[in-house]
């Protein structure tokens, strides 16, 4: 069946978003559950911009969802379908329809069943594919199927002609010469008109665009047809594909005078409401200049109108790549400028000369504290008035500039009085916890800021889904997660305010046996009994799938052995670390757990450099492609979404026990961060391995060999662990089910 | 005894001419590409198919971009990924509806390889594995199928059974623990699981010093190629020979 919209419109819309996202290198797992967003998906972010509440804005938005923030900040109303229809991703209603009538057309026995999916492009140039066919042409064909079904039944050998015409017509969405099978000259009247609407929504995909229209005007003359009332639309869009396809301006004008004809047509014509996005599309490509003028009065008009989506984005491609943007167009871009010292200085230009908030709100999303013109712009955002819509985002800015420059003490209360706030979306409230913590005077403090609810949907499961990766926890019907900021903090505390922190029951649990379990890794590193055995206890609960290791370790005194039992359960778990940055939740039994091996040193080689934390852009929460930040410029409180940098520090509390929780780190060293080259040094695993080659009876070497066998093999496999494992496996335990699991060495 | 078996074929190996310059993949991803430029040892890769997955639907279209080339592409790269905004529904339906479509445009170009690009979540891995195995079971023997992989898998012991005859690693946007992945590839290691050992894939804005030769070259680069991009990536990895 023929389409019903503008598919040039809608392709070029989407061409222009894509080449405007970020290169999504060969692909990613795509966002994680966030913290904080700036694409506005969530209901509760909808609603806020539907209430007028602009919260803090984030130049990393999509264009459209920047426009909300520009209507917001001067003035203008918002409402529910502008902020739904802005916020809606482009293309996002393009979900494949062809299922609906490939199930449809189930309905009609002797039809092939193995045929599951329509390609609805034909390829154009330069291994181009061009969009032919669009959703609803499979929904209106599987409603028809449904209803000539009811009318005529399943079996009938008259249905069956046709969805053996229809099969042929979706076929011309991807090739040419495609032809409609003969009718039968008995066929019945229905079958004939709908023959005749098929055979002109072929020509139409075929791209015969003259037959297709006569085929639509004689659809017209016909009032038997039930097609009849269609044809006036479907002619008016055919000859304006035509004009799209030709350019030539007679062919513009036979386009315009389609659409005039069909809105002086009487009320309740089908298709009528198109006409005004029909002639737009005509413009876009015939008066461009022209066109965006008239979409900026119409988008700087008080109130939304109902097209306002489709409305920006013509506006936006005509705008976005012009030297003379219109002022909303110019805004936009601003807050998402390439080259910053540009971007300040024309936002800092436009802001003197307009007073408009909006563009004090883009020099202040471009400025560092360093800058010349920092300061002017600091007190402009202390007197933005607390009623102001730019109001949220002057504070954030205020207290990134400001933080680790002015007193803790001067920051903190006001902090603590924008948490205190109702109207904040899950995003901006994170933001303001994180900056509280970093402010934290206390363990204590620290911990009641630290966690952050990520966007889930309740009962969705989407939380579930990836709890263990995005290191969650639930809390009643809450999901909760640390913030990047705060697993910074807590991986450069001593063990023994690590320790405390586990035992707080204010995490969830599943986020105390994050925790418990880096504690337990460093306490083994360093030796400690006393924490060893406190960790092993807590994990007796926390991780029962190896609750008879940690029980053997709490029985075993201190001595060989015990420090055997302690390095045995870590050959269980494979993505132990010492640090919440690389650490992976093991999920699952025993032996599903994910992950491989690190490999700590207990004695280092010679020259090996200091130790040192984690860096700062090791806590974004799978954001890959940041790999190449440098410190400075990591931003764990707004992941990089609100403009330039928060600066990452480790909370206030944090700050003096730097020293010792460094001196800890020498006890954390491991074969990868040698530099390349040298060698030496034993580490954890060979410790273990030592130890069963010193006690051949012990019941648990057979195992612990098939083990270090694998560590060594997933693992750095330092010092051929993995081989001197397996020699010392098959010469010592030959016929063991160890021995067989591991029939060959791997290096 | 066994130093004295290898001594004769450390010295031939000696004796051989310098190993052969890597086979080399540039890859034409989503943005218009003009690789006229190419010299003639340079294979192209090119993105023939985008799928989202979402909820119990997905999105598929074709290439929207324009590639410019003197030769035809040797692997036909259809990317998937999931929209984690709607919890995706993974039925035999959905299944089936996808399979197909990424079948069509595998098969889009005659290529005689089709890669698979489609990075999961651990818990969404089943995911690609169907996907592959109807790929295979879809394909003609004679095409060869290929996945890019992040490179922490190749240090899990998954990869082994899929049905596929080549896995890139990628060398860069390594996911969870790329540091220490880095530093074992940089340092002369290689990667745990043997599948991942013939090709490799790296990107010219995440230079890598070193990693394992001999293998198949898959060049990514996050703008369009120009001459020089391709010169550079090409030179710091023959330098690894």
């Amino acid at each position: 069946m023929a389409m019903k919209r503008g598919w040039w419109f809608a392709a070029a819309a989407c061409v222009a978003a894509l080449a405007g996202t970020r290169a999504s290198g060969s692909g990613d797992p795509g966002p994680i559950l966030d913290y904080v967003t700036s694409h506005a998906l969530h209901p509760i972010d909808r609603a806020a911009f539907a209430a007028g509440n602009v919260g803090i804005v984030k130049p990393s938005a999509p264009a459209a969802v920047r426009y909300l923030d520009w209507r917001l900040l001067t003035g203008l109303e918002t409402g529910t379908d502008a902020a739904r229809a802005l916020t809606t991703p482009c293309c996002g209603d393009w979900q494949d329809l062809t299922g609906v009538w490939l199930e449809a057309r189930r309905q009609v026995p002797g039809l092939e069943a193995d045929y599951y999916w329509v390609s609805t492009e034909r390829q154009g140039p330069d291994y181009t594919s061009i969009p032919t066919c669009f959703g609803d042409a499979f929904t209106t064909a599987a409603a028809t199927l449904k209803a000539r079904i009811a009318a005529h039944g399943a079996t009938s050998l008259w249905v069956r002609a046709w969805v053996d015409a229809q099969d042929r017509v979706f076929e011309a969405c991807s090739k040419d010469g495609i032809t409609l099978p003969p009718l039968d000259p008995g066929a019945p009247a229905w079958l004939r008109a709908d023959r005749a609407y098929q055979q002109a929504a072929l020509a139409l995909y075929d791209g015969r665009l003259a037959d297709a229209e006569a085929a639509f005007a004689a659809i017209g003359r016909d009032p038997t047809s039930p097609w009849h009332k269609l044809a006036l639309y479907l002619q008016a869009r055919t000859i304006q594909r035509a004009a799209l396809t030709t350019r030539e301006s007679a062919a513009f004008a036979r386009a315009h005078a389609a659409i005039a004809t069909l809105a002086a047509a009487p009320d309740g014509t089908y298709g009528r409401g198109e006409v005004v996005r029909m002639q737009q599309v005509l413009d876009y490509h015939e008066h461009p200049a022209a066109l965006r003028d008239r979409l900026d009065r119409v988008l700087n008009a008080k109130t939304p109108t109902p097209d306002i989506a489709v409305q920006f984005k013509d506006y936006w491609s005509l705008s976005a790549n012009q030297p003379d943007k219109p002022e909303a167009a110019d805004w936009i871009a601003t807050l998402g400028a390439r080259n910053r010292e540009e971007g300040l200085a024309h936002a800092t230009g436009r802001w003197q000369a307009t007073h408009r908030t909006a563009w004090l709100v883009a020099a202040l999303g471009l400025a560092r504290p360093d800058d010349a013109g920092a300061l002017p712009l600091l007190r402009a955002a202390d007197r933005v008035a607390a009623d102001d819509p730019a109001w949220l985002t002057a504070r954030y800015h205020l207290l990134r500039l400001r933080i680790g420059r002015v007193p803790d003490a001067t920051l903190r209360p006001e902090v603590d009085a924008l948490l205190a706030r109702r109207d904040l979306t899950p995003s901006d409230r994170n933001i303001f916890l994180s900056i509280r913590a970093q402010l934290a005077t206390s363990l204590a403090d620290f911990t009641g800021y630290a966690l952050r609810q990520p966007y889930c949907k309740a009962g969705a499961g989407d939380c579930a889904a990836v709890a263990a990766e995005a290191q969650l926890g639930q809390r009643g019907q809450d999901w909760l997660g640390l913030g990047d900021d705060a697993r910074m903090t807590i991986d450069r505390l001593p063990l023994a305010e690590r320790l405390a922190l586990g035992r707080s029951a204010r995490l969830p649990t599943a986020l105390r046996l994050d925790l418990t379990l880096t504690n337990y890794v460093r306490a083994v590193l360093l030796r400690r009994d006393a924490a060893v055995n406190e960790t092993a206890r807590m994990l007796v609960t926390l991780l029962p799938q190896v609750k008879a290791d940690w029980q053997r370790i709490l029985r075993t005194p201190p001595g060989p052995a015990k420090r055997f039992a302690e390095i045995f359960v870590m050959t269980k778990i494979p993505s132990l670390r010492t640090d919440l940055a690389d650490y992976a939740r093991p999920h699952g039994d025993e032996a599903s757990f994910g992950g491989y091996w690190d490999d700590w040193f207990v004695q280092l080689p010679r020259g090996m450099a200091p130790a040192a934390f984690p860096a700062a852009k090791d806590y974004y929460e799978c954001r890959w492609w940041d790999g190449g930040a440098q410190d400075d410029a990591v931003d764990l409180t707004c992941n990089g979404r609100c403009g330039e940098a928060f600066p990452a520090r480790p909370a206030s509390f944090a700050r003096p026990m730097q020293a010792a929780a460094r001196s800890e780190r020498s006890a954390f060293r491991r074969a990868a961060d040698l530099d390349r080259g040298k060698t030496g040094g034993t580490t954890l695993w060979e410790e273990a391995l030592a130890y069963v080659t010193a006690h051949p009876r012990d019941p648990r070497a057979g195992e612990a060999l098939y083990r270090l066998n694998r560590v060594g093999r997933w693992g750095n496999n330092h010092n051929q662990l993995s081989k001197r494992a397996f020699r010392l496996l098959h010469a010592r335990y030959p016929g063991t089910v160890w021995a067989q699991r591991s029939p060959y060495y791997y290096n | 005894m066994r130093c004295h078996l290898l001594l004769p074929l450390l010295a031939l190996a000696a004796c051989q001419p310098a190993a052969p310059a890597p086979e080399v993949v540039v890859w034409a991803w989503e943005r218009p590409e003009d690789l006229r430029f190419l010299p003639k040892d340079a294979e192209i890769a090119v993105q023939t198919g985008f799928i989202d997955l979402a909820g119990d639907n997905f999105l598929a279209r074709g290439r929207r971009f324009p590639l410019r080339a003197d030769r035809p592409p040797t692997t036909a790269v259809v990317h998937i990924q999931i929209d984690d905004s709607m919890p995706l529904r993974w039925t035999p339906a959905l299944r089936a509806r996808v399979s197909a479509a990424v079948l069509h445009f595998a098969r889009i170009v005659p290529a005689p390889r089709v890669q698979i690009d489609f990075e999961v979540r651990q818990s969404q891995r089943q995911v690609l594995i169907d996907v592959l195995h109807d790929v295979r079971a879809g394909l003609p023997r004679t095409v060869l199928l290929s996945m890019t992989a992040i490179a922490s898998w190749c240090q899990e012991d998954w990869l082994g059974a899929l049905p596929v005859d080549e896995i890139v690693p990628m060398l860069f946007r390594m996911g969870r623990g790329g540091a220490a992945l880095r530093a074992r590839i940089e340092g002369g290691g290689d990667f745990a699981e043997p599948a991942c050992r013939k090709a490799l894939a790296v990107s010219s804005d995440a230079p890598i010093a070193r990693a394992p030769p001999g293998r198949r070259i898959y060049m990514f680069a996050p703008q369009s190629w120009t001459p020089s991009t391709f010169d550079a990536v090409r030179k710091r990895v023959e330098q690894w020979r």
